[in-house]
């Protein structure tokens, strides 16, 4: 024989209020951009996502720096939260910073696909194409390299600034920074047109 | 093989986890998006893998049941009592985010989880050869107590360092964890069935794992009253007084009537 349970009033409201907790976070967690297994599983683990719901996903198709660039803006906020620059704050302008360096790593992870994709020919207009790929290719990520280490030297000058007090220049650092990574349409459209 | 994430295949994830737990971690880091779903996949698949061993000693349905329901117990520590567990090492000096302790946490639960369903073969054998109730039940904690303790190991180990109170931390949220995990059992029961009792996805709320043990205490002193009366719901009185005792079932496979 196999019964039926049976359910208290409390025990059924409580259940409803995590199940539309769980829905909720759900939602809000695949509007950040999380795969969807992150989603289906907050919709019933949800207490344990919800450090999730401060992040965004990653993007679809991210390149061969993506853990570089993530580990470069943890550490970056990480000095922001040293104490002793607890007043500093960074500009706004750092999220479109970090949004530009994913977007071009992505760029880098579709260059690789492609190369990766190409079967090796002796026809000289692939070779010729392959290279110049390769070169912009290389170019660009080089680009992302010094942007990358220009954070680290803007985190190296927050802990300046916490020994010694000084001024810090962040958002004309950032502006360099952003400058740096507009460059790179411009070098490899001037590559694969030159 | 089922995807754990985008780099890793589930079967990967498992032995990183038994192998290598803090290989999991990307420096400081936490991978949570990546590591989440496939850990989440673990713990139903290697707790109902245990659930089903469980089941057998009843047979039927309740396979099924107890394969539902034993993830769902591994998994209410997390769910309940997170919160609580990170303000137990705040105090204790241990500077710890919250998807740090998610993530040790999640860990420790699928370790847990996969060792006990290596031990599943074992316990199925055991089961298989005419063990009597309170023997099975018993079978059952000791398995459960083993992968518990390595899965709680792991967890602090996969925890910042630090900490004046460290040790009380880890001790009081031992005591957490493990009051949400013996109450959860008790309000998840039946696992394993007494072979004659009719069987139930969970049975009516009747008192609480601790006045339970209480009555098993007394009871293992020759004291047998109280059962009936410790039964009596504590938040639904009215019910609890309509509720039938539940029969006592004639002595089969090996049951004994202590």
């Amino acid at each position: 024989m196999t019964a039926l349970a049976t359910f208290e009033p409390l025990a059924w409201l409580l259940a409803t209020g995590y199940i539309v907790l769980g829905a909720a976070c759900a939602v809000l967690l695949a509007r950040r951009g999380h795969p969807q297994g992150v989603a289906l599983g907050a919709l019933a683990c949800w207490p344990l996502f919800l450090p999730l719901l401060a992040t965004h996903g990653e993007p679809a198709g991210a390149g061969p720096m993506r853990a570089r660039i993530a580990a470069a803006v943890a550490a970056l906020h990480e000095a922001i939260a040293e104490p002793g620059v607890e007043h500093f704050h960074l500009p706004d302008d750092l999220a479109g910073l970090v949004s530009d360096l994913y977007r071009a790593d992505a760029r880098l992870g579709v260059v690789d696909r492609m190369l990766a994709s190409v079967s090796p020919s002796s026809a000289p207009g692939v070779v010729h194409s392959t290279a110049l790929l390769g070169r912009a290719r290389a170019a660009a990520a080089a680009q992302i390299e010094a942007v990358l280490d220009g954070v680290v030297q803007l985190r190296l000058q927050i802990g300046l600034r916490a020994l010694a007090g000084n001024s810090v220049p962040v958002r004309e650092r950032l502006r360099d920074l952003r400058g740096r990574l507009a460059a790179i349409d411009e070098l490899e459209a001037m590559d694969l047109h030159g | 093989m089922i995807a754990a994430s985008g780099q890793m295949s589930l079967l990967q994830l498992t032995v990183r986890v038994l192998r290598s737990p803090s290989s999991l971690l990307d420096g400081d880091r936490v991978p949570l998006a990546a590591l989440l779903p496939g850990l989440l996949a673990l713990v139903g698949l290697a707790g109902g893998l245990f659930g089903v061993v469980i089941g057998s000693y009843r047979g039927g349905i309740q396979h099924l049941f107890a394969a539902i329901k034993l993830p769902v117990v591994l998994m209410l520590p997390l769910l309940v009592a997170l919160p609580a567990i990170r303000a137990l090492y705040l105090a204790g000096g241990v500077a710890l985010r919250y998807d740090r302790l998610a993530f040790a946490a999640m860990v420790g639960v699928a370790r847990a989880s996969l060792l006990a369903a290596a031990m599943g073969p074992a316990l199925w054998l055991l089961y298989s050869v005419n063990l009597d109730y309170h023997r099975a039940v018993m079978t059952m904690c000791a398995a459960l107590c083993v992968a518990g303790a390595i899965g709680l190991g792991t967890m602090a180990s996969l925890l910042p360092g630090g900490g004046r109170l460290r040790v009380c931390a880890h001790l009081a949220s031992l005591v957490v964890a493990g009051v949400v995990f013996a109450q959860g059992g008790w309000l998840l029961r039946p696992f394993l069935v007494r072979p004659r009792a009719e069987i139930s996805f969970v049975r009516p709320i009747e008192a609480d794992v601790f006045s339970s043990v209480g009555a098993a205490w007394r009871s293992s002193r020759g004291d047998y009253r109280g059962w009936e009366a410790e039964s009596v719901p504590l938040w639904d009185r009215e019910r609890g007084l309509q509720t039938e005792p539940e029969p006592e079932p004639a002595p089969q496979r090996g049951e004994d009537r202590r």
